[in-house]
């Protein structure tokens, strides 16, 4: 069975943070390339692993990885913005 | 250095290192029949160094050798995956080309030399690595 493409935010969330990729790489044991492999989305993590990368960033799973692309940054600060002006 | 281009070059020496292999025992069967001499002694020994110094340049440099025959506790998940599918084709593939080679042998009635049987076990122990190193940056 093909496994479906699962994307990520992992990049996003490790810059924020100001965490080096193999200091992410230390907080949830795997290779640093591994985590190169995810946040090019690349390789799907097992769900042991995407628990451990969501208990590092503090958040819960479906805000770090989904099965569809997540928006960009800017989308969402405009619809931020058009709903505001729609309030 | 890009990716791309690691991986290039990771295949070059490679390519380098099991063509010289497959080269010397092929030089040395072949010299089995038509004669020993020195232009043969030559080729061998050039062999041998292009075969040292890609296996040097193409495993040991770039981590390839250590990384296939890494503990697999020491190996995430995601290297575990790399190293089973090296390990599965590699098998596929030195499966088809020992029997094939042990067929021609058979239907050729020749003998197997310790040299042909060093270069398989040598072929053994390399071919998962390149594989790793064929489709991935180590």
């Amino acid at each position: 069975m093909e496994s479906r493409k699962l994307y990520n935010r992992i990049n996003l969330l490790r810059k924020e943070r100001g965490m080096s990729r193999q200091e992410l790489a230390d907080k949830i044991g795997v290779n640093f390339q591994t985590i190169g492999y995810l946040e090019r989305e690349e390789y799907n993590p097992s769900l042991d692993l995407a628990f451990r990368i969501s208990e590092v960033f503090e958040l819960p799973i479906d805000m770090i990885f989904s099965t569809a692309a997540f928006k960009s940054i800017s989308e969402i600060l405009k619809e931020n913005s058009n709903n505001k002006h729609h309030e | 250095m890009n990716k791309s281009t690691s991986k290039t070059g990771s295949r070059i020496w490679i390519i380098l290192t099991l063509l010289s292999l497959a080269g010397l025992a092929f030089i040395f069967e072949y010299s089995k029949t038509a004669g020993w001499t020195t232009a043969f002694t030559l080729i061998e020994i050039i062999f041998i160094a292009i075969l040292l110094f890609s296996f040097v340049m193409g495993y040991v440099r770039t981590g390839l050798w250590a990384f296939g025959h890494r503990s697999l506790k020491q190996l995430d998940e995601r290297e575990l995956m790399v190293i089973s599918h090296s390990l599965r084709t590699a098998y596929a593939i030195f499966t088809v080309l020992v029997l094939s080679f042990l067929l021609f042998v058979a239907l050729t009635e020749r003998s197997i030399s310790m040299v042909c049987v060093v270069s398989f076990i040598i072929f053994a122990h390399l071919l998962p690595a390149s594989i790793v190193g064929w489709d991935e940056v180590v």
